[in-house]
Order: structure tokens, then sequence, then C-alpha cells
């Protein structure tokens, strides 16, 4: 496989992950908002949107953000909720073969649960090549970034997201991503494998582990029958 | 600003990006196996499930009804705009009567 980035997907990116973005704005204004309340100042609020550009983690760094810091604690967080990017970055490594590191480095800085997937879906149905991330990812980058900034600025004029059904809208995302990875029967196993482990995870463990383990359950369903060419 | 909020953000940072450049990285080392492959192959969808898995099952049951609502639609018309309406639209309706 010959990997390439084209302009053209980078478009289709952007384009078709506009709906996401939405969604992903109301979701940054409350982020923007409660950074002000957890006494963030809004440099702070810009530079984590910015540079650290991961919902999940942010959100719970709020919750740590007492003074003094607990440096270490939050690195540590960060790391440990952020490990499921690993898992994902790895599954587009066959679209990236070949781009040389001043290329797919860059790049990889958008890959965010959103981007991926959607990426993941449009390189694997579509024909879409890996500019699809850089166009999903530049997108959900600036959306995240106008988001923090506006839900700082606004304050308590942010509407309920929950009123609009808009925290439903990630859920739906991803289930639309994931009926179209749908290949047949032999996808039951792992699927099932992962739901299972990841519930019960989730269950058990606070944070983000239930994405690690139920990922990697389900992908070890793939050591039974090993030369099942899916 | 500062100095311990920008280490904290600077720190967060890093570890993030590590994370994010270290699959393809990982995917070379274990390059040519072919049960690691196959594992490989399932991850995305595992992935998916996994991460869906909670947010379907355990946050009520307008959000369970409204998931496969969503699915049905998405596997049926394959497109997303329209899942996402059905699954949105129905969610806020049967918040609604629930």
């Amino acid at each position: 496989m010959t990997a390439r980035l084209s302009l053209e997907s980078a478009r289709q990116g952007a384009l078709r992950t506009l709906p996401v973005a939405l969604s992903v704005f109301a979701y940054g204004m409350v982020y923007g908002l409660l950074t002000r309340q957890a006494g963030l100042s809004m440099t702070e609020s810009i530079l984590s949107s910015g540079l650290v550009f991961a919902g999940s983690v942010q959100f719970v760094a709020l919750d740590m953000w007492t003074h003094p810091l607990p440096i270490t604690a939050l690195i540590f967080t960060t790391f440990i909720v952020n490990l499921r990017h690993v898992l994902m970055s790895a599954s587009l490594a066959p679209w990236m073969r070949g781009l040389p590191p001043r290329t797919t480095l860059p790049l990889l800085f958008l890959l965010v649960d959103e981007s991926w997937a959607m990426t993941y879906g449009a390189v694997q149905r579509d024909k879409a090549d890996i500019g699809f991330l850089l166009g999903s990812g530049l997108l959900l980058w600036a959306a995240w970034m106008g988001a923090t900034i506006t839900g700082r600025l606004a304050g308590a004029a942010i509407p309920d997201p929950e009123a609009f059904g808009l925290d439903f809208a990630f859920t739906a995302v991803f289930l639309s991503l994931l009926a179209g990875l749908w290949k047949g029967k032999g996808d039951i196993p792992p699927w099932l494998a992962a739901a299972v482990t990841a519930l019960a995870v989730h269950h058990f463990l606070p944070g983000k582990w239930y994405i690690v383990a139920g990922g990697l359950a389900g992908s070890l369903t793939g050591l039974w029958g090993a030369n099942a060419d899916r | 600003m500062q100095t311990d909020s920008l280490l904290a953000i600077l720190g967060m940072a890093a570890v993030t990006y590590l994370t994010r450049i270290s699959g393809p990285w990982l995917v070379r080392l274990v390059q040519g196996n072919r049960r690691v492959e196959a594992c490989l192959s399932r991850l995305p969808g595992s992935i998916l499930t996994a991460l869906l898995a909670p947010l379907v099952f355990t946050v009520g049951t307008a959000e369970a009804i409204a998931s496969g609502v969503t699915l049905l639609v998405s596997l049926r018309f394959r497109n997303m705009p329209l899942a996402l309406a059905a699954g949105v639209g129905s969610l806020v309706l049967l918040r609604h009567f629930i």
C-alpha cells in the first residue's frame, strides 16, 4: 500500500466532520465555562485546549486543578487516559507507511477520538487517504479552540447541551461509524469481547481504562484462527 | 501565568502527543507477525465497541433505545448525517416521554 496525503481527502475530511464539530463545539463551550470556575487564566485555558487538545482529560484535569498543582499526578493521569491513542494511531499506520516523519509527526497531533474514527471509516471504505485526518483534525481543533474561548467569554449564557440532545451526538457518531465497519459475522466475536470487557472494567475502574481494556480484549480474539484473512 | 500551571499544561501536552505518535512505531516493531496482524485488524472495531458500550448500556433507557435507532438507520441508509438526526431526534422525543 502506498500512502498518500491529498488535499481532496483533507477537504472531504473537513466537510464530513462538520456535524461532529458542532457537538464538539457545544462541549468545548462547557469546558471554557468550567475553566473559569476552576481558576484557570484565559491564557491557561487557551494553552490547554490548543496544546493538549484532548477533551476528556482536560475535564478530568479541571477536577484536579487545586493550587499547589499536583503536576506529576496531572501528567500521569493524562498519560493513562490517553493511552487509547496508541491503539488508534497504530490502526492508521498502514495508511501512513512510506510517508516521511516530517509529514506524519505533525499530522498525528490532530488524532482525537472523533478524527480517528471518521478517518478510519473513510480510508477503509471510501478510498480516502490520510489527508482525511488533516482536514478532520484541523476542523475539530479549530472548533475546540473557538469553543473554549467562546465558552469562557460567554460564561453563563451557554444553553444546556442536554436540552438539544447534543450530549448524545457523540454516541450517535460513534455508532454510525461502527455500523460502517461491519463486514460480517466475523466481527461478532471481537466486538462482543470488547463490549463485555469494557462494561466490566467501566464498572470497576474509574477513568478511560475500559476503552484500552475492551479494545485489547476484542483484538486478542485475533489469536484464534490467526490466519483468518480479514 | 504561573510557572506550575505552565509546567502542568506542557507536561500534559507532551505525554498526550507521545501517545498519538507511538502507534505506528509500535506497529513497525511487530511487523510480519501474522498473529499480531490479525489482532491489529480487529483493533479498530474493538476500540469503537469498547468506547460505545458504557455510553449505550449504562446511561439510561432513552439513550439505549436511541442507540438502537441510530444503529438501524446507519445500517439501512449508510448516511451519517441522517443517522445523527434520527438518533438525536429520537432521544429528545424519548426523554420527553420516558
